[in-house]
Formats: structure tokens, sequence, C-alpha cells
């Protein structure tokens, strides 16, 4: 029988305590208490090129909320891109594999910020050394192959901002890369980028770097249910799966 | 070649940092990453760019630069003005081109350099 298609408010885009421009209060117990009061179901949480607090938001998570792991990545162009995976494991491989790939620059808090790790209690446990708003040593095409071969899905961040995202570094969207999903940001309309670019399934969040901010632009996800397989085909839209913005 | 000296060379405005005029460069680097910047450029360094996000205030702090300068008529964001004052960091614009800014500049550097 066909299970029969709902909706879930989804912010696709969140900042940790670990992503130094990530305020002190982005921490599991009070991200999630803001999503519930904003009637947000679905979270992916994504800090500049790092899995590092993805154990803490995993174990965490309270059962009315989906927790998606990600990860904001920084191209050699210095292009930003959503990856988001599948579970908690191929998520902490692409991890591994980033953190081997920043340069050897060391944070320093005073003017880039702090970027605190959690243990799986989401208590304190340390801080990522390196610095974290910084290219890795991959260019976008070898990004995207890399984790697409983890079974991900990859796509590039706020198009439409003037720093740091696809249009702003490179000035178009390869179609050899085939990407089929494109992010926007809180700042834009939605109907004006649909018609710059017809075809791509677009998706809209937060990318919250501040409580109050969660939730404040979401996606509406049309799924049978909260699972990988749905998601990836609400991000196709295909069966009747939809991703709808407002 | 003190920054002054710069300024006038490349026909630049200060937007913030005009007590520090002063200083002397130590050379020029020149790009638009600043994943780049933050693995090449070095200490007394000035840095042309068009890029204008309050980011570049943090990479000139963090490699301790003589000055950020932005080329081809780039002005800087609000919030970048306001980080460099608070930080004392030298902001200058120019209306030439990075080619021509970066040229002079070399021009001028070998000159003293003889």
């Amino acid at each position: 029988m066909k299970r029969p298609l709902k909706t879930y408010n989804a912010d696709l885009h969140l900042h940790t305590v670990l992503s130094p421009c990530g305020d002190g209060q982005m921490v599991p117990e009070l991200i999630f208490s803001q999503a519930l009061k904003n009637q947000v179901k679905v979270l992916a949480i994504t800090d500049h090129n790092s899995t590092g607090n993805l154990p803490a938001f995993l174990r965490c998570c309270p059962p009315e909320i989906w927790v998606i792991p990600g990860m904001e990545v920084q191209t050699k162009e210095e292009i930003h891109l959503i990856c988001l995976f599948p579970g908690l494991e191929p998520a902490m491989e692409w991890g591994r594999t980033v953190r081997a790939l920043l340069p050897p620059v060391r944070n320093e808090k005073g003017y880039f910020g702090p970027q605190i790790i959690l243990d799986e209690r989401g208590k304190i446990s340390g801080e990522e050394e390196l610095l974290l708003l910084n290219s890795i040593g991959l260019s976008l095409e070898e990004t995207v192959v890399q984790v697409r071969n983890l079974g991900g899905i990859i796509y590039p961040a706020h198009i439409d901002r003037p720093a740091f995202s696809i249009n702003s570094q490179i000035g178009f969207i390869p179609a050899t890369l085939e990407f089929r999903v494109l992010e926007i940001s809180a700042r834009t309309s939605w109907e004006q980028t649909s018609r710059q670019h017809p075809g791509y399934t677009l998706v809209q969040a937060s990318d919250a770097h501040y409580l109050p901010q969660i939730g404040v632009k979401t996606s509406t996800l049309q799924m049978a249910g909260l699972d990988w397989d749905e998601l990836l085909l609400a991000l196709n839209r295909q069966e009747g799966r939809d991703v709808i913005l407002h | 070649m003190t920054l002054k000296e710069l300024a006038a060379g490349i026909e630049a405005e200060v937007v913030t940092g005009e007590e520090r005029l002063g200083e002397k460069i130590t050379g020029v680097y020149v790009s638009d990453l600043l994943s780049d910047v933050m693995g090449h450029a070095r200490e007394g360094e000035v840095w042309l760019t068009i890029q204008t996000h309050t980011n570049v205030v943090a990479v000139a702090l963090l490699l301790n630069l003589a000055a950020v300068v932005f080329t081809a008529g780039a002005k800087p964001d609000a919030l970048t003005v306001e980080k460099a004052k608070k930080e004392g960091t030298v902001l200058l614009t120019t209306h030439l081109s990075t080619f021509e800014t970066a040229g002079r500049l070399y021009l001028k550097q070998n000159e003293k350099a003889t």
C-alpha cells in the first residue's frame, strides 16, 4: 500500500559552536528547543569544513526531530557547498578526508571566533585548532566526485550571495557536474531564482549562526516519511515528493 | 616604501588607518582568493584585491599585513570598514585596475632598490 504524503518543515543549513562564526549558544539543547518552538522537523547540521559536532547532535536529538549529518565545504575556488550524508559514518569519513586537506593555518579566535568541539553529551570537549574558514585542497569537481562516492548529496550553497557562492566565484553552474539542487539564502526570493535557474530543485535555508535565525527560512519537504530515500526523492522531485518554498 | 608613498603612487584614498601611513611595507601580494592569501602572503605586505567582505580584515590581521588595497574601484562593505576601524587595519581604495596598481608598485619598488 502506498504511504500517504506529508509535509515536513526543514532547515537544511545551520552552524554550531564549531564554526568560528557560530554563536556560543549553538549547542544541541538550545538548537533543538528553538527548532521545536519554530515547528522545524528536519535539521541539517552543516559546519564549515568539519563534521566534529555531528556525534553530539545525532546522540542528543529528540525523537520529534530528524537530524541529517552534513557539512558546508569550501573548495579551492572558495565555493561553499552543502554536503548531506545518509548516516554518521560516511559523514565522519568525509570529515576526516576534509581535515587532512585543510591548509596548516591555525585559527586565531580573536579574529575568526572559537571553534568548539562537543562530546556526545553535548558538553565542551575541546577546540579545533586548524582554521575551518579556509579552502580544502580539492577543486569543485574533485569535491563533488568524492562526496558522491561516499553516498552523499552535494549542492551549491547560497548561490545568490556575493561571496563564497558558485555564482560569485566562477559565475555559472557547470552542467557537467549534474547538480539537481541549488540552495538560496534567506535574503532572496525563490521566484526570481527559479526563473534564472529553471530545472533545478531550490532549497531555502536559514544558514543560522545564531539561535533566533533557526527556522526563520525553511523549505517544506513533501515526503511519505522521514528517511534518506524519501529525502532523495524530494530533492529530485520524483514520485510526488517535492520541496516547496514560501 | 611607506604606506603614504604607496597611496600617492596609486592614487589611493585612505578609508581607515590614516595614523599608520608612516609605516614601511615589505612587499605586495595580489590575489582574490582568501585561502591563497593565507597560504602565501607574508607579514608586512600590502594585499591588492577586489574582495570586499569582512573576512578580508580577519585575514589581514591573521598575517599582520601592512594594508589592504581595494582595486578597480571596489569599495569595502560597511561591516568591513567598521571592523577595520576597530582593529586598526589600514584600508585603501583605488580606481586603478589591479594590473595598473601592481605595475606601478612593481616599478616603484624596483626603482628604490637600484
